[in-house]
């Protein structure tokens, strides 16, 4: 069943933590929402670090004339890239929800929003990943 | 009677929520995609008849572990997607269910970071062996 009515505050529920569209989550819900947000930048500069050495491994494969060796290393480095870019974004809007006080709704339907958008960005980058990696496998043999 | 949470999300909320729940349960199924990948790589890329063991091993031992991360960030990403889905489709525990999608989604990161630690080892123990042999 779809939720179609406004946020309405269940009973028994803390009249003084509500408004209109407003929510202040609690410890337990910060906790998880800023650990999420610190993993989630963690894992994004380890993405950004591996492109960044995936991106050197393909320069160094085309200065040494291994074409096809640097075309199979690009699909690596373009998931990690965008990943990247992207779970940071994602990761430091969820640990805003959890240092700031005021907004925490909007600021975690943003956080979700950029979370959407990596998820989406990387099951398109996968896919074209496998596919070219298929295609150089077939193209190319050793 | 179980008590409910202090907040329901709105319709235009649930929109989004629905959509990052969406996402996460297609890179669930991309993740598994990634696993056959993996396996296949494993096995057709691996020399079996000129490799010395050690690499062997190694060869196949990499593919293995790759191929058990990406199954486990898949088992995630659909508990999370499905935890996702729930505060969607469910009235009185939003707030519970958005906490276990971010607790498992907290989960998915650290076996991504994992992963990153073992392919690093993996390149270092590759080196070592090369210079071995």
């Amino acid at each position: 069943m779809t939720q179609d009515t406004p946020a309405q505050p269940a009973p028994g529920a803390d009249e003084a933590s509500l408004s209109e569209g407003q929510y202040e989550f609690g410890g337990d819900e910060n906790v998880s929402i800023e650990r999420a947000g610190t993993s989630a930048t963690i894992w994004a500069v380890c993405a950004m670090v591996g492109a960044a050495l995936l991106g050197t491994l393909a320069y160094v494969q085309f200065t040494l004339d291994n074409l096809r060796g640097a075309i199979l290393v690009l699909p690596l480095f373009l998931i990690c890239a965008v990943a990247g870019w992207l779970y940071l974004g994602a990761g430091r809007a969820l640990k805003e929800v959890a240092t700031t006080e005021g907004n925490d709704i909007e600021l975690l339907m943003g956080a979700l929003e950029r979370l959407a958008k990596a998820f989406r960005n990387e099951v398109i980058v996968t896919a074209i990943a496998v596919v070219l990696f298929a295609v150089l496998a077939v193209a190319t043999p050793m | 009677m179980a008590q409910q949470d202090a907040y329901e999300f709105t319709s235009r909320e649930n929109e989004t929520i629905g959509k990052a729940a969406t996402w996460a349960l297609a890179l669930a199924g991309a993740s598994f995609i990634m696993v056959i990948v993996h396996l296949v790589f494993a096995f057709l890329g691996t020399d079996f008849a000129d490799s010395a063991f050690s690499l062997l091993i190694f060869d196949l031992g990499a593919g293995v572990v790759s191929a058990s991360c990406y199954l486990a960030a898949g088992v995630l990403f659909a508990i999370a997607g499905r935890a996702l889905r729930r505060v969607v489709t469910t009235e009185g525990n939003d707030l519970k269910h958005m906490s276990k999608a971010l607790d498992t989604l907290h989960r998915i990161f650290v076996v991504r970071i994992a992963l990153v630690f073992l392919t690093v080892m993996a390149v270092v123990a590759v080196i070592v062996i090369g210079e071995g042999l």
